[in-house]
């Protein structure tokens, strides 16, 4: 140090003479000559919060460093600026590496910034997360049963953000599946201060129109699946969905929730409680909104089988009491005319069944016995029922076709037998 | 003998109609699936089956319904919206 820099010995006037006194620009370059040669202020590590930030014309950031004790500026020039990797903002926990100087035109210490690098806030709450998930899973809340979703939802409720890239996709993918499918959107903040409190009143609300009693009293059916979710976003976008409250209210929702944060790799805690995780909202809608028109084709497919599976067993039976009232031609008298009673009115109801079912199913029930007929000949000769030909390859279905002494022959399912016609006797209504 | 026939499927159809509200459309279908299964094992009597038909059919009918009674309004409401009709 200059000896100009000595404190007063004697008196204090005696520095406040002109001739003793030194030019404040001199001193300032002193100041900085020796701030920037103590080894303490080279290339220190400081952490705090970033308050104002100004970028200049140039490039160079002019940022200042806080915390609830202190101040400090601070400049990372254009080139060290250029090689950091995030834009700082206000509010950025940062740490910086810099060393101290002085800015002689204004004699303000700052710090010369060589690096810095952002204080991760997820540090802390991933920490926090991790405490949440743990403690849910010694609850028991990850291993509960889970609810069931609705085949068909009678009310679906979305609980996403108004306006937002998410709902309009859901939205658009509804109506691809189910066009008019019943919906209500409960428009809630997805992230910032707000969003945990909104996301949680949002669910409860849905619950509310799950109520019977509400939805009687409001003239709809009750809600009886949420949706809650919203699109991809940074790792702090999305942590409301990682936030007790939210976890809390999907877990303790009575209507069927579906949790759908993100995109494919986020797995938030609200997806590890909820009745389903999807892995984005649309996939949401993959899963819990079927195509109308497949179930519509299901319908079709079931009707036609049932018909015609029902056709099938009529015409056997048609078949039987047919082959039931030629044998009666052979039984004793005694008991005919109850037994022929007992066909007539088995061959009137099949009659009827048949009639009311092609009423319905007319044109379903032409081409299934159609396809029908091609088939139950087989089945019936495997129970021992045979086809009858005359020797012109005839199918002889009536005693008065032939006559005795004619040769015939007869089919059973496993081969034919010759025969010939020893005696005939024709019923008399025949 | 048709009193017996018409008493049989009036009987399931009634079961069926009771049972109306609480079952849901999957075990509809499931059932629905059973009774074609039934029908093309083709072992029942004239009565089985034309019960076994009309049950189907009554179920259909309701999967049918089901798939109307999804369509209905879109409303879209603000958390506050949704919060006071909620509590109407």
């Amino acid at each position: 140090m200059d000896s100009r820099t000595a404190p007063p010995e004697d008196s204090d006037m005696s520095v406040l003479q002109p001739a003793t006194a030194m030019p404040v620009g001199e001193f300032v370059r002193l100041l900085r000559a020796d701030i920037k040669s103590d080894q303490r202020y080279r290339d220190i590590a400081i952490t705090g919060e970033l308050g104002r930030v100004t970028v200049s014309g140039p490039g160079h950031w002019y940022l200042d460093l806080k915390d609830s004790d202190g101040q400090l500026s601070c400049v990372a020039w254009r080139g060290t600026a250029s090689r950091i990797p995030f834009q700082p903002k206000a509010g950025d926990e940062v740490i910086v590496v810099g060393s101290l100087d002085v800015y002689p035109l204004r004699g303000t210490i700052q710090l010369v910034i060589k690096e810095m690098r952002q204080v991760s806030q997820l540090g802390a709450l991933e920490e926090a997360r991790r405490l949440l998930v743990e403690k849910l899973r010694e609850e028991g809340a990850m291993d509960r049963p889970r609810q069931p979703l609705p085949a068909i939802p009678q009310h679906i409720c979305l609980v996403t953000g108004a306006g937002s890239a998410a709902l309009a996709d859901m939205q658009r993918l509804i109506e691809e599946r189910w066009p008019g499918l019943r919906r209500t959107i409960i428009g809630v903040l997805v992230q910032g201060e707000r969003a945990t409190a909104e996301i949680v009143r949002g669910i409860e609300a849905a619950n509310r129109m799950s109520d019977p009693f509400w939805a009687e009293a409001n003239g709809v059916p009750p809600v009886d699946l949420i949706v809650c979710g919203r699109g991809g976003g940074s790792p702090e976008d999305l942590w409301a969905f990682n936030l007790e409250p939210v976890a809390r209210a999907v877990i303790d929702s009575p209507t069927p929730l579906i949790s759908a944060v993100g995109h494919e790799s986020d797995i938030l805690v609200s997806d590890m409680v909820a009745d389903l995780r999807a892995a984005t909202p649309s996939h949401a809608i993959e899963r819990c909104v079927p195509y109308r028109s497949d179930l519509e084709q299901q319908h079709d497919d079931i009707r036609l089988a049932m018909a015609a599976a029902t056709v099938r067993r009529l015409s056997h039976l048609r078949e039987s009491v047919t082959h039931l009232r030629a044998r009666l031609g052979h039984a004793p008298m005694a008991g005919v005319e109850r037994g022929r009673g007992r066909i007539d009115g088995l061959a009137s109801r099949i009659t009827a069944g048949t009639t009311g079912l092609f009423q319905h199913q007319r044109t379903r029930l032409s081409r299934a016995e159609a396809t029908l007929n091609a088939i139950h000949p087989d089945k019936v000769s495997e129970r021992g029922w045979t086809l009858v030909r005359d020797s012109g390859g005839r199918l002889v279905t009536r005693a008065s076709m032939a006559r005795p002494g004619q040769a015939i022959n007869i089919r059973f399912h496993d081969g034919a037998l010759g025969a010939e016609v020893t005696e005939q006797e024709l019923d008399e209504h025949e | 003998m048709s009193e017996e026939v018409e008493g049989t499927v009036g009987e399931v159809v009634g079961e069926a109609d009771a049972a109306e509200s609480e079952i849901g459309y999957a075990e509809r279908v499931a059932r629905l699936e059973a009774i074609v299964r039934e029908l093309e094992a083709g072992q029942q009597d004239l009565e089985a089956t034309l019960a076994l038909f009309e049950e189907g059919m009554g179920h259909l009918r309701a999967c049918g319904d089901a798939l109307d009674a999804a369509e209905g309004r879109l409303r879209e409401l603000t958390l506050s919206e949704a919060e006071s009709e909620a509590s109407r």
